[in-house]
């Protein structure tokens, strides 16, 4: 128990509600996008339509890649990024960093994109790499979401500056929490107590908030430290360090390890490197650049995922040229260094995907309880001035913005499967979310009973749910007989799982009525029930 | 033994353990009206039962399976803590009723 005076823990209530009634909504907004970004690359791959060949660079690329670099202008070859987007196709970037018309540091280049097995081109598009990385129409719903998640979709950097704000806030919030909160670990096993509304209200919002303290405080801090670190880190960074040479600065955190060498050469076996390095790592190649190419100076650098147990992927060097294997590069400079360490962990920490999908269920979870707790704590707010009618507006946009996100995210997904076909994701995916953001503010006004407006939000969540895994087979996209046959099991996983979660909106229903007071004596043992 | 089964297993350990101590928590019981347990000195070895699947995992260098029981664990243990004491009374009637099948099966027929 940590003991405040009066005043102070006034002080700190004050600044724990207002903070959560101000930004609380924006805060769910964020929290809700991020727990659903922890499967981006999967929400990618199902609504692809899965993946086309699994593990894409385990095949032999040595021959593609250099046919390719044959096609290149000289500068592009400066870096050759190779990764595989959510279809399974393999993605070959050749590039060159410049500064783009918006005036930050960027790559420019040709990017192509190769089917997995025949390595046949598929498409190729020019230009800056903020351009090229956000125009594939298969990937635009899980770009969506993830770019709601990380800048709201404001432009930067104000997008980044808004979602750091909101990890400090969720940081104080949960600082403040535990300090008010007299009887923390004392409380950790009381059930919301049902005889009474505020405190049954209090109590939910207390158990779930302790319970998942420090993955709150956690989840926070990462956010805050990556939001704030793009976007006012580096570039003050630059300007102090490197006198706003964004070039030189990116060049001293990432370190080049090698000795310039413009004298030509011709680059090792490609296959022979990622084969070798998948054998150090303990894992297969996730991605692979490959720097200065045809150059006596070449560079290859394979990223790995993290092998069984192990929190942090590996990033394996070669010479390019004799096809040596360098060592274990860090994410940041040359030699290992606790801020490599610090900033290696805060990347898993923060996106959960470090184990595969138990490591995505749990941060799932943690993420829907964050919210939840987000939503509780207004709902708390709300209960104590229930019968203050200045509070009304917010009671309703509560409420609006509750249902309203999840309805409005599924209206994206709609409109991504219904403009699929004609390859207009990038349009309508966003209008999707829009349309159906709309359409929630309408019920949520239009129904003034709140029970009622709940209701009907659980039937516009069921239909939807229930009737997605359909739109997305009529708009194209694998059955499960195809999806159980080709390895997708992940496709009809997701499909069960929304129609399941559909059904639970369906049963709950029934359940929604005004909040009704269990008598103490209803609760109290009976002969037998004893333990 | 893989990863994930080592991490199921070291949250189900714990959860067992938090049941018990859910069940057994004084405020909880005070709470909701029921008699007090006298003894507490098991509670204190739940504790440790608790969170001994986290340690012996961070010992064996497992660390992404420690952080994912870490968070697991919480999150679970939040949901098990949300239901009432009369919502989980079932488990005590299945508890009792395997003991005493289990009992009767053990027990030797009289000639």
């Amino acid at each position: 128990m940590i003991k405040l005076s009066t005043k102070q823990t006034k002080r700190l209530v004050s600044i724990h509600g207002w903070s959560g009634v101000f930004l609380g909504l924006l805060l769910y907004v964020v929290l809700l996008t991020g727990t659903l970004a922890v499967f981006a690359s999967d929400i990618g791959t199902w609504s692809a339509g899965g993946m086309k060949s699994h593990e894409p660079l385990r095949q032999p690329l040595d021959h593609t890649i250099r046919a390719l670099a044959h096609e290149m202008p000289q500068e592009y070859l400066e870096e050759i990024t190779v990764f595989y987007n959510s279809a399974g196709h393999i993605v070959v970037f050749f590039h060159t960093h410049a500064v783009n018309p918006e005036g930050t540091f960027d790559e420019k280049g040709v990017l192509t994109e190769l089917h997995p097995e025949s390595h046949r081109p598929i498409a190729q598009r020019e230009g800056f790499g903020t351009e090229l990385f956000g125009a594939d129409p298969a990937g635009a719903l899980d770009e969506f979401l993830v770019e709601l998640h990380v800048n709201l979709h404001l432009p930067d950097p104000w997008g980044l500056y808004a979602t750091g704000l909101l990890g400090f806030l969720m940081l104080v919030s949960a600082i403040s929490g535990i300090l008010i909160h007299r009887h923390l670990i004392a409380d950790l096993f009381v059930a919301p107590r049902p005889w009474n509304r505020l405190l049954h209200a209090r109590d939910r919002h207390n158990l779930a908030g302790t319970w998942t303290l420090p993955f709150a405080i956690l989840l926070a801090f990462t956010g805050a430290f990556l939001s704030f670190a793009l976007s006012l880190g580096f570039p003050l960074l630059s300007q102090i360090a490197f006198s706003g040479d964004q070039f030189a600065m990116m060049e001293a955190l990432v370190g080049t390890g090698y000795e310039e060498n413009a004298q030509p050469a011709e680059l090792a076996n490609l296959d022979l490197m990622l084969s070798l390095s998948a054998q150090h790592a303990g894992s297969p190649p996730e991605s692979f650049v490959i720097s200065n190419y045809g150059r006596a100076d070449t560079q290859v650098i394979v990223f790995h995922p993290p092998k069984d147990g192990a929190m942090v992927g590996a990033q394996n060097t070669f010479d390019g040229i004799s096809g040596s294997y360098l060592g274990l590069k860090p994410g940041i400079g040359t030699q290992p260094s606790l801020g490599n360490w610090v900033f290696e962990l805060i990347l898993p920490l923060h996106f959960g995907t470090f184990a595969g999908l138990l490591s995505q269920l749990v941060w799932f979870a943690l993420g829907l309880a964050a919210c939840y707790v987000t939503l509780s704590g207004q709902q708390l707010w709300l209960d104590r001035r229930l019968d203050d009618a200045n509070w009304c507006v917010l009671r309703r946009l509560v409420q609006i913005v509750g249902y309203g996100l999840p309805l409005a995210i599924l209206g994206s997904t709609y409109g991504f499967f219904l403009s699929l076909p004609a390859k207009q994701t990038l349009l309508w995916t966003p209008l999707g979310f829009c349309l159906l953001g709309l359409a929630s503010i309408g019920l949520g006004v239009l129904i003034r009973e709140k029970e009622l407006a709940s209701k009907a939000f659980h039937v516009a969540m069921t239909v939807l749910l229930v009737l997605l895994p359909m739109a997305r087979i009529a708009a194209g996209g694998p059955n499960w007989i195809w999806a159980l046959s080709s390895n997708n099991v992940s496709i009809v996983l997701f499909d069960t799982i929304l129609i399941l979660i559909g059904l639970c909106f369906f049963f709950t229903i029934s359940r929604i009525k005004p909040f009704v007071l269990l008598e103490k004596q209803t609760l109290e043992p009976k002969a037998g029930h004893e333990q | 033994m893989s990863n994930d089964l080592a991490t199921v297993i070291a949250i189900a350990l714990s959860l067992i353990a938090l049941g018990y101590l859910s069940a057994k928590d004084p405020k909880r019981r005070r709470v909701y009206r029921r008699l007090p347990v006298p003894d507490q000195t098991v509670v204190k070895l739940a504790w440790i039962v608790v969170l001994l699947p986290g340690v012996l995992l961070l010992s064996f260098g497992q660390t992404a399976p420690f952080v994912i029981w870490f968070g697991g664990t919480s999150f679970l243990g939040c949901v098990m803590s949300y239901r009432r004491p009369d919502q989980n009374d079932w488990v005590w009637r299945l508890a009792r009723k395997t003991r005493s099948v289990g009992r009767r099966s053990l027990t030797c027929p009289r000639k």
